[in-house]
């Protein structure tokens, strides 16, 4: 299994563990990951809410050069996955839209055919892979573990050709924490929105989103959140303790890549899936 | 009663604001829309919103082209799309929220300190100069001076911990970037959808 490796800009920033146990666990499980040659960040909400025809564009402009190397492109953040899952349907619907994309691209040397397909991480390790194949390779049971699947508000986006998962009742997470064997916890509010893109413009409703997750999370009885998305992470993790605060309530739950809790069954310590990096401390005792 | 009857009666009038969102991503379904709701049961960001999803788009049915554009509403949107997986009529609705925050920043209807301009203007901006996000330098632009302040017992701990770094790595040559959205600017421009 060999792809083009997209790290996207949480990845570079706010969660570099997130980066690092991606492609720790990558290795360990014989994905080949390339990173793509100097890539650009994809526009996430910004580009779309500033100029249409850029909001398709950047994105391309990243498939182009996986497609020049003929790969497909491994994505770790949800957000980005949805973006180039945008552009892919969009320039498969419009070829007038398709072609002035590559009228522009064709400046860099670069074409977009819509050869190459975006996959996200998670659905390469559960589908791909196979959970069958994780549960061989663990090296440390988790099983006195209650995991909470979390997968943010994203899933609902993912392209249907795919076939990654239910768009509104996903089970990926839940499949893997089974597999490593730890417990996932039934959690109702496993695809509502943390907050963490509306943090910096309406720290107000975010905040009351960030805490009802954790709340939620902590009545379910979770010992840990398995997210999949970068920014929720952090999010839920960075900003726990300022929420505490503003409501009054305790939560001291551990905010975990999936990545990481994956890492630790397959048999690395915490330093190498970079639990350093939390700030909600994960003790596994 | 009588008055809000009249505001919407007079409003309906002018149903030009409708014609051109119908045009613009988005609004291709706009008018089979049944007003059923279920965008906003939904909707995982919109509980405390001044408008939910389906009122946004009863605003633009009745013609309420400012009112549409100007409600920060339309900039909660996640684009999560779990409205539109349900959406019976297949209205794409976050779609058509980026084409009226689009139709926003290029009428300016929306003050200058307004925080979401500055937070996607702001992104943006970035974007074309290094080609890629640096969180740190988005939240110091976006944040006033107080919250910064307030917030940098975190953000020291943040460092520690490697969660933030003042400068991460940008692209080689981040301006073929710019030109492709210049090229992109002047496409539009030339040959509007």
């Amino acid at each position: 299994m060999r792809f083009s490796y997209y790290p996207g800009c949480a990845s570079i920033s706010i969660a570099r563990e997130h980066d690092s146990s991606s492609r720790t666990i990558s290795k360990l499980l014989g994905i080949e990951l390339a990173e793509l040659e100097n890539w650009n960040c994809c526009g996430a909400d910004s580009a779309r809410s500033i100029d249409h025809f850029a909001s398709v564009l950047l994105p391309a402009r990243n498939l182009a050069l996986a497609e020049r190397d003929s790969l497909d492109l491994l994505v770790t953040c949800p957000g980005c996955y949805q973006v180039f899952s945008r552009t892919q349907q969009l320039c498969e619907a419009d070829s007038t839209l398709r072609a002035k994309v590559n009228a522009s691209l064709s400046s860099l040397g670069l074409t977009y055919s819509g050869k190459v397909r975006a996959r996200h991480l998670l659905d390469v390790i559960v589908n791909d892979v196979g959970v069958a194949k994780i549960s061989q390779g663990v090296k440390k049971q988790l099983a006195s573990i209650k995991a909470v699947p979390y997968y943010g508000c994203q899933p609902a986006g993912f392209p249907k050709s795919s076939r990654f998962d239910d768009p509104q009742r996903p089970q990926a997470l839940s499949k893997l924490i089974a597999a490593v064997g730890a417990r996932p916890v039934a959690f109702p509010n496993a695809t509502r929105c943390c907050g963490g893109p509306l943090f910096m413009t309406d720290p107000e409703a975010a905040g009351s989103m960030t805490k009802n997750i954790l709340r939620s999370a902590t009545d379910a009885g979770g010992q840990c959140i398995v997210t999949m998305c970068e920014l929720c992470h952090f999010n839920l993790d960075a900003r726990q303790s300022g929420i505490e605060k503003r409501y009054g309530e305790k939560y001291s739950i551990a905010i975990v890549h999936f990545t990481q809790l994956l890492g630790l069954a397959l048999g690395m310590d915490s330093k190498t899936v970079g639990l350093d990096r939390n700030i909600v401390p994960f003790n596994l005792s | 009663m009588s008055g809000q009857k009249e505001v919407i009666g007079r409003a309906m009038m002018d149903s030009a604001f409708f014609d051109e969102v119908r045009k613009t991503p988005g609004g291709e379904k706009l008018a089979s829309c049944i007003q059923c709701g279920i965008c906003s049961g939904s909707c995982t960001t919109s509980v405390g919103a001044e408008f939910n999803p389906r009122q946004v788009i009863e605003l633009i049915l009745l013609g309420l082209g400012n009112k549409a554009l100007s409600t920060p509403s339309i900039w909660t949107c996640v684009f999560c799309r779990a409205c539109t997986v349900r959406c019976p009529q297949g209205i794409d609705i976050p779609e058509l929220m980026s084409s009226l925050r689009i139709m926003a920043v290029k009428r300016g209807a929306l003050p200058r300190e307004d925080r979401n301009l500055k937070f996607h203007e702001s992104f943006w901006k970035i974007l074309r100069a290094n080609g890629r996000l640096n969180t740190f330098s988005l939240y110091t632009r976006v944040a006033g001076m107080q919250e910064i302040a307030r917030t940098i017992p975190l953000g020291l701990r943040l460092l520690r911990k490697g969660r933030v770094a003042f400068r991460t790595p940008t692209m080689v040559h981040p301006e073929q970037l710019s030109s492709l959205t210049e090229i992109a600017k002047a496409s539009e421009e030339a040959s509007p959808r």
